[in-house]
C-alpha cells in the first residue's frame, strides 16, 4: 500500500522565524523524494509536520487522499494514526529493549493478530540479513546494524509512507555508500512513497526520483536530479548544488546587430536574445570548461594558480588578474603550477542569472 | 488561495490532550504552591502580624492586624543585641571564617588528588569525603568528647583524661570549635566542587603553555587558576551558604555557653515562645541563602559562557610531579584525613564502650550501652541501644520516613523534570521549575519554622498536621525536591526526544510512553538519586527537630535528646548507628554509579 501526499499552503512559525512559508507541493505515489537544503531551511520541519510531530500554523496535508491536517477544518490526526513510519537521524532505538522488542513494540499496539507478530519480525530481520541478532541490545550492535534495525522497525509495521530524517549521516563514509544502494534497492522493490531529508547533495542526487531544494522555509526548486544539476532554477540552487564548486562569473553584455555578445572572463559568447536590463552572472560548472596547454584561437589565457589532483580527475584553480576559475579535467595531463593555459567554455551548458534576484535570464 | 494564518487553538488543544502534561502541570502547580509558596508567604506574614500572644507583651497589640513592631523590636529594641544582632554577627563570623578556610583546604586537597602524582589518590578521594557524609552532629559530639570542659559540668573529656588538665575553655565551646568543626564538615564539599572544575580543564591548555616555555608555577597562576576561578568563587559562596544554615554544630558547641547563631537562636526562640523573633530570623536566614545562591549563579552564569571553549576532552595529561615532596605530602594528607574522619568516629565508638564516662581505662569498658539490659544503676535504667524499644521504634521511624519520602520525592522529581524538559518553552513549565527549586533556599531550620507556622492549625480542608508522621514526610519531600528534580532532569535529558517520538509514531499514548520508555530508561539514574535522598533524610536533624513528637521520633532527634540530657554514650551510639547506615547507603550509591557506567548504554 502506498500513498500520494498533497501539501497546500503549509506554514509554520517558531516565534518570529518562518520555518515553513506557504509550502505547496505534491509528492507522487511511490516516489522517492529527497528534501535537500542547508541547515535551518525547514526540511526537517516539513518532514515532522507530515509525521504529525509538529503542528503547522496554517495549510493542509493530505496523505493518500485523506486529510491528516487542516488548519481551516481544525483537523489534526495524531502521528500514530497516520499509518506512516520514520527512521530518525539517531535511529531512536530504545536502548532498554532488544532488537526483537524494538521491532515488536509498535506491532503490539496495532490490531495485528498476536500470533502473526513473531513471523513478521523474523521475516523483516531475514530480509535485512539480521537473523540471529534478535536478542541483542542496541548498544551491542555496530552503527550499520543499528541503522538496519531502525529500517526493520519501519518495514515491520508496513506503513503507506516512509519518512527518513538524515538516516545515514551517523555512518562512516564507506558504510554510507553501501546503505544508499540498499535503501534504493529496498525502495525499488516495495515502491512505497518515501520522503527523505538530507543536507548531503551527493546523497540527494544519487537516491532521489525527485529532489526538492529548500531555503528559508520555501521551495527553491523541485525536479529530477538531472534537471537540478544541469538547469538550476535560480542562482541559489546553482551555487548550492556544486561539486565541489561552481564558477559564478560576471557577464559584460553588448548589443550586436544580429543578437548580443556576452563576455565571460574575456571569453566571448554570441547569442540570439534580447539584451536584458539587469546585471547578469554566468554559472559554469568546472567540467564545462576545456583546458589547452597551448594557444587555441578564441581561447582565453589563464595561469595555473594551483593543481588539485583527485584520483581519476584533476581540478585546476586558474587565475587571471582577479578572476579565478575552477576547472575539472579528466585527462591525465601533467600541467604544473604557474604554467600558462588556454580555456574555452561549453557555451550550451552555461546558465545565466539576474545578479539582483537570482532569477534565470537569457533563456531560450 | 486564501490562507488561514491564525494559531490553531483547537489543534493545539487536541495535541495537549494526547500529551496530558498540561493537566499534570496544573496539579503539580497547585501542589507546589501549597507546599512551598504558601508556607513562605505565611512565614513572612507572621513577621508583620500581631498575634493573640502579643497582647500579653504589648498594649498596642491588635491580633490579626499588620504591624512593623516585631521587626522594629528585633532590630532596634532593647533585646535586639542579644536576640538578633549578636547571633547575626556570630553567624557571619563563624560562617565566613569556616568557608574561607574550608575552601582553601578543599582547593589544595583537590589539586593534590586530581593533579599530582601523590600515592593513593583513589583512596584519599573516598576518605576525604567522609567528614561530609557523616552527620555534622557526629562531629560535634566527637569534639565534645575530646574537649569537654569541667566548667560546663559533667565528666571530663578525652583531653583532660590524657593530660590531666582541663583544655582551654575557648577550645571547648564557642566560635573556635564551631569554626573548626564546620571546616572539617564542609571542606569536602568545597573539594568536590573544585576537583570537578579541575577535572574539566582541557589539559591541552596547560600543555600549550608548557610548550611555550611556561614554568609549572606560571601555568598554575596564569592558566589553571583563572580558568577555575568562576567555579572557585561559586564553591566559596555555596560553602558559605551551607555554613550559614548549619544547626547541630553551633547548637552543641555554642548554646551551652549561650553563644548563638541565627539558626540556634531560631530554635531557642521558638522553644521559649518568642515566635516573632524566630520567624523574623527564619526570614533573614532565607534571604541570606537566597542572596548567596543568586551570587553564585551570577558568577557561574556569566563566566561559564565566557569560558565556553573550556572543557571537552578532560584531563589526560601526566600529573604534576611532586618530586622529593611526594611522600611528605602523602603523609600530611594521610594524617589529615585520619584526624578528620576516622579519629572522630573511633573516639565516639570508644566512648560508647565506657561504663563511666570520662574514665578511659581498659577496666571501664562495657558493652552495656549496645547490648545491655535495663539496669537502674546505669543511665537511668535505659537499656542498651540494640534492646531499647524506644530506639528500635526510632530506627523503624527513621527508615520508614526516609524510604517513603525518598520514593515520593524521586517520582515527583522525575515527573516535574519531564514536564520541565519536554515542554521547556511553556510558561507553566518555567514556573514549575522555579517553584521546585525554591526549597533549595530554605535552610532546614527555617523550613521547619515555616511548616510549624503553617500546619500548627487547621487550614481549609487540610487538618492541623503538627505531630503527624505525614507532616514529616511532606517536609522531607519538599526539602529534597530540588535535588531530586535535578537528578530527574539529568536522567530525562539523556533520553532523546526521538525515542519518544518513535513510539508516538507507532501509536503509543502518553502513559504508555512514560511507562515503557521514559521510566525504564530513567530508572537507574533516579534510583541513585533516591538513595541520596534516603541518606539525606536519614541524617537530617534541623529540618524536623521541632516537628517531632514522642510517637514520631527518629534516630537523629532521639540522639539529639540524649545529647541534651548528657547521656553521652547512648547519644553517641545512636549517631554512630546513623553514620553506619549513611556510609552503607553511600557504598550502595557508589556501586550503582559503577554498574551504570559499566553498562554504558547508548542513549542518543
Amino acid at each position: 500500500m502506498s500513498a500520494e501526499i498533497t501539501i497546500t499552503g503549509l506554514t509554520k512559525n517558531y516565534g518570529r522565524m518562518k520555518a515553513l512559508d506557504d509550502i505547496t507541493i505534491t509528492f507522487r505515489d511511490g516516489e522517492f523524494l529527497v528534501l535537500l537544503g542547508p541547515s535551518g531551511c525547514g526540511k526537517t520541519t516539513l518532514l515532522r509536520c507530515i509525521a504529525g510531530l509538529e503542528t503547522p500554523d496554517a495549510g493542509e496535508i493530505r496523505i493518500g487522499g485523506e486529510i491528516v491536517f487542516s488548519a481551516d477544518q481544525h483537523i489534526f490526526t495524531p502521528p500514530g494514526k497516520r499509518n506512516l513510519g520514520m527512521v530518525f537521524q539517531s535511529y531512536a532505538l530504545w536502548p532498554h529493549m532488544t532488537v526483537y522488542d524494538n521491532i515488536g513494540f509498535g506491532l503490539n499496539l496495532q490490531s495485528i493478530p498476536r500470533q502473526e507478530i513473531p513471523a513478521r519480525i523474523t521475516s523483516v530481520l531475514k530480509d535485512l540479513a539480521m537473523t540471529g541478532l534478535e536478542n541483542r541490545y542496541p548498544s551491542e550492535l555496530s552503527g550499520g546494524q543499528q541503522q538496519r534495525v531502525a529500517v526493520a522497525r519501519l518495514l515491520a509495521a508496513r506503513p503507506q509512507l516512509f519518512l527518513m530524517d538524515e538516516p545515514l549521516s551517523n555512518l562512516d563514509a564507506r558504510l554510507r555508500v553501501d546503505m544508499r544502494a540498499e535503501l534504493k534497492r529496498l525502495h525499488h522493490d516495495i515502491k512505497v512513497t518515501t520522503v527523505y531529508v538530507t543536507h548531503d547533495q551527493t546523497e540527494a542526487l544519487t537516491m532521489a526520483d525527485r529532489v526538492v531544494i529548500m531555503r528559508d522555509g520555501r521551495i527553491m526548486q523541485a525536479g529530477s536530479p538531472h534537471e537540478i544539476y544541469a538547469r538550476p532554477a535560480n542562482l541559489f540552487t546553482a551555487e548550492f548544488i556544486a561539486m565541489p564548486q561552481i564558477n559564478i562569473l560576471p557577464v559584460v553584455l553588448e548589443q550586436l546587430d544580429d543578437g548580443i555578445s556576452c563576455i565571460i572572463a574575456d571569453y566571448q559568447v554570441r547569442m540570439q536574445r534580447q539584451l536584458p536590463e539587469c546585471k547578469v552572472l554566468a554559472a559554469v560548472r568546472p567540467e564545462n570548461i576545456r583546458i589547452h596547454p597551448a594557444a587555441v584561437p578564441g581561447a582565453v589565457e589563464f595561469k595555473i594558480y594551483s593543481v588539485l589532483p583527485a584520483g581519476p580527475e584533476t581540478f585546476y584553480d586558474l587565475k587571471r588578474d582577479t578572476t579565478r576559475l575552477m576547472v575539472r579535467d579528466v585527462n591525465a595531463r601533467n600541467l604544473e603550477m604557474d604554467q600558462t593555459v588556454w580555456i574555452e567554455f561549453d557555451i550550451g551548458t552555461i546558465n545565466y542569472y539576474d545578479e539582483e534576484n537570482g532569477e534565470p535570464v537569457l533563456l531560450e | 488561495m486564501p490562507m488561514n494564518r491564525r494559531p490553531l487553538l483547537l489543534n493545539q488543544l487536541s495535541r495537549n490532550l494526547r500529551s496530558p502534561h498540561v493537566i499534570i502541570s496544573m496539579v503539580l502547580l497547585v501542589l507546589l504552591s501549597y507546599l512551598v509558596l504558601l508556607p513562605m508567604i505565611e512565614l513572612t506574614k507572621r513577621t508583620v502580624t500581631w498575634t493573640e500572644q502579643d497582647t500579653r507583651i504589648s498594649k498596642s497589640a491588635d491580633p490579626g492586624k499588620l504591624t512593623l513592631e516585631h521587626w522594629k523590636g528585633v532590630v532596634t529594641g532593647p533585646t535586639a543585641r542579644a536576640f538578633f544582632i549578636q547571633p547575626l554577627v556570630n553567624t557571619l563570623l563563624t560562617g565566613l571564617t569556616a568557608a574561607v578556610v574550608a575552601l582553601f583546604l578543599g582547593a589544595i586537597l583537590a589539586w593534590i588528588i586530581t593533579r599530582t602524582d601523590v600515592p593513593g589518590k583513589k583512596w584519599f578521594r573516598s576518605i576525604l569525603t567522609l567528614p561530609y557524609i557523616i552527620p555534622s552532629f557526629a562531629l560535634a559530639l566527637a569534639w565534645e568528647t575530646l574537649f569537654r570542659s569541667p566548667r560546663v559540668g559533667g565528666q571530663p573529656g578525652f583531653y583532660e583524661a590524657m593530660f590531666g588538665v582541663a583544655p582551654p575553655f575557648w577550645l571547648s565551646y564557642g566560635p573556635v570549635p564551631i569554626i573548626i568543626t564546620m571546616i572539617i564538615h564542609y571542606f569536602p564539599f568545597a573539594l568536590i566542587l573544585v576537583s570537578g572544575a579541575l577535572a574539566t580543564i582541557d589539559s591541552q591548555l596547560e600543555e600549550c603553555a608548557e610548550i611555550q616555555g611556561a614554568s609549572r608555577w606560571t601555568i598554575l597562576r596564569k592558566i589553571t587558576f583563572p580558568v577555575v576561578l568562576p567555579a572557585f568563587s561559586s564553591a566559596f559562596i555555596l560553602t558559605l551558604g551551607k555554613c550559614i544554615g548549619t544547626f547541630a554544630l553551633p547548637f552543641l558547641l555554642g548554646s551551652p555557653i549561650r553563644y548563638y547563631t541565627l539558626s540556634t537562636m531560631l530554635f531557642t526562640g521558638l522553644s521559649l515562645g518568642f515566635e516573632a523573633i524566630a520567624y523574623i530570623i527564619g526570614f533573614v536566614l532565607i534571604a541570606m541563602t537566597a542572596l548567596v545562591v543568586y551570587l553564585s549563579t551570577r558568577i557561574l552564569g556569566k563566566n561559564l559562557r565566557k569560558y565556553e571553549t573550556v572543557g571537552g576532552k578532560g584531563f589526560k595529561g601526566k600529573p604534576a610531579s611532586l618530586g622529593v615532596f611526594r611522600w611528605p605530602v602523602f603523609t600530611g594528607v594521610a594524617i589529615f584525613s585520619i584526624l578528620t574522619s576516622i579519629f572522630p568516629i573511633g573516639l565516639m565508638l570508644y566512648q560508647t564502650l565506657m561504663l563511666v564516662n570520662g574514665n578511659y581505662g581498659l577496666d571501664n569498658l562495657t558493652s552495656h550501652f549496645w547490648i545491655g539490659q535495663s539496669n537502674p544503676e546505669i543511665a537511668f535504667g535505659e537499656p542498651g541501644v540494640l534492646h531499647n524499644p524506644m530506639i528500635l521504634g526510632a530506627s523503624w521511624n527513621s527508615i520508614k520516613l526516609a524510604a517513603i519520602s525518598s520514593a515520593i520525592c524521586a517520582i515527583l522529581g522525575l515527573i516535574i523534570a519531564y514536564v520541565v524538559i519536554r515542554y521547556n518553552k511553556q510558561l507553566i513549565s518555567k514556573i514549575l521549575d522555579q517553584l521546585a527549586f525554591l526549597p533549595f533556599l530554605f535552610p532546614g531550620i527555617a523550613l521547619c519554622a515555616m511548616y510549624l507556622s503553617m500546619f500548627a492549625v487547621q487550614r481549609g480542608p487540610i487538618p492541623a498536621l503538627y505531630g503527624t508522621f505525614t507532616l514529616l514526610v511532606i517536609i522531607s519531600v519538599v526539602n529534597r525536591l530540588p535535588y531530586s528534580v535535578r537528578t530527574g532532569t539529568s536522567a530525562i535529558t539523556q533520553i532523546g526526544r526521538e525515542l519518544e517520538e518513535a513510539a508516538e509514531l507507532q501509536g503509543a499514548g502518553w502513559l504508555k510512553r512514560f511507562g515503557k520508555i521514559v521510566f525504564p530508561l530513567a530508572a537507574s539514574g533516579v534510583l541513585a538519586g533516591t538513595m541520596v535522598s534516603f541518606i539525606g533524610i536519614m541524617r537530617e536533624l534541623s529540618l524536623i527537630v521541632m516537628l517531632i513528637t514522642p510517637e514520631t521520633r527518629v534516630l537523629m532527634t532521639l540522639g539529639f535528646r540524649y545529647a541534651e540530657e548528657d547521656q553521652v554514650q547512648l547519644g553517641n551510639a545512636l549517631i554512630l548507628l546513623v553514620t553506619a547506615i549513611t556510609l552503607a547507603g553511600e557504598l550502595i550509591i557508589w556501586r550503582l554509579g559503577k554498574s551504570r557506567l559499566l553498562k554504558s548504554t547508548r542513549q542518543s
